[in-house]
């Protein structure tokens, strides 16, 4: 190799000579690695660690599924935790309505709920009308104007 | 297969089931999580058949097994470490039929070992390129990322299983 090819000689570069093994270089890009390869011995040694390296992967063998498994997924046989692809999907449908049902469970009892305690709230209303008729005469039969100021003072305990 | 060219879910799943587990073997390194894998992969397939373009049928399997694959590693990110387990020898044992099938290859299992050992934005690219065979421009599409660093991931993924390999002794 002379001094002005050693020059020439770009230094090695992993990424073109992997890319380079796997075939996804342009024409003009595959040349010149095709060249660096034959040029530089570094090259090739750096494109020699590569391929072994990509050689043990591709090479490993297709891992089997367990015994049954595809099977199961396509068929209504059990799997070991029960439930099959589609009936997982079921399963997720159910889960759904569940918290739906829950949540219309919980908006039923809390319209009952209202439904309930409202009637009640407004029984006490004459009650409370009564109070403030009953206050009211209090206070104008003590002629107290403090006491006016507050509709309920003696049940709110603004009373004197 | 239907008259549009577009197979049935029962298709996919009896015809490219065995390919869609190996690539997420791959992946996860283990049978419990590749079947998991499977399973949600499976279930997105069928939702998936509705809008599906014929076309490369495994390059379009490999996309929705990874994209569940990153998913569930977002999620555990996401997760607590994991707690031991209050009394360790009730763990069962992992399920061995993978592990045996690996061991019958010979170096297979230690280059499994070296693949997880990757972190998992350079072993996925490397899965889909080595394992699932998928080109450059399927894996940048799969993964949303040029083609520049598909190629960039791919040989630094190398580099970095090569290293692996050679500290587990399988280069020696």
């Amino acid at each position: 190799m002379s001094d002005d090819s050693v020059f020439d000689v770009a230094p090695f570069d992993d990424a073109r000579a992997s890319a380079y093994l796997d075939d996804q270089l342009d024409a003009t890009e595959r040349r010149e690695v095709a060249a660096l390869l034959d040029a530089d011995p570094e090259w090739a040694r750096g494109l020699d660690e590569l391929a072994q390296t990509r050689t043990l992967v591709r090479g490993l063998a297709v891992v089997e599924p367990p015994a049954g498994f595809l099977e199961s997924l396509v068929t209504n046989d059990a799997t070991p935790t029960g439930a099959t692809v589609t009936d997982l999907d079921a399963v997720r449908h159910r889960r759904t309505r569940r918290l739906t049902g829950a949540f219309a469970a919980i908006a039923a009892a809390a319209a009952l709920l209202v439904a309930v305690v409202v009637p009640s709230v407004a029984r006490t209303h004459p009650a409370l009308a009564t109070d403030v008729r009953v206050h009211q005469a209090g206070v104008a039969a003590s002629s107290d104007p403090v006491s006016g100021l507050a509709p309920l003072g003696t049940s709110m305990g603004f009373g004197r | 297969m239907a008259s549009d060219g577009v197979p049935t879910w029962e298709e996919v799943a009896r015809d490219h089931g065995r390919f869609l587990y190996n690539v997420a073997y791959r992946l996860t390194g283990n049978v419990d999580d590749a079947r998991d894998l499977v399973q949600e992969s499976l279930l997105r397939v069928r939702r998936g058949l509705e809008t599906y373009q014929p076309g490369s049928l495994e390059g379009w399997l490999a996309r929705i097994v990874t994209n569940v694959f990153l998913d569930d590693m977002r999620a555990k990110k996401r997760r607590p470490v994991h707690k031991l387990p209050e009394n360790p020898d009730l763990v069962l044992p992992p399920t061995q039929a993978a592990d045996d099938a690996a061991d019958a290859a010979g170096l297979s299992s230690e280059i499994q070992a070296a693949i997880n050992a990757l972190p998992e934005e350079f072993r996925v690219p490397l899965v889909l390129c080595d394992v699932a065979d998928q080109t450059y421009e399927d894996i940048a599409t799969a993964l949303d990322i040029p083609i520049g660093t598909v190629r960039s991931r791919l040989h630094r993924g190398r580099r970095m299983l090569r290293a692996e390999l050679d500290v587990r002794g399988v280069l020696a």
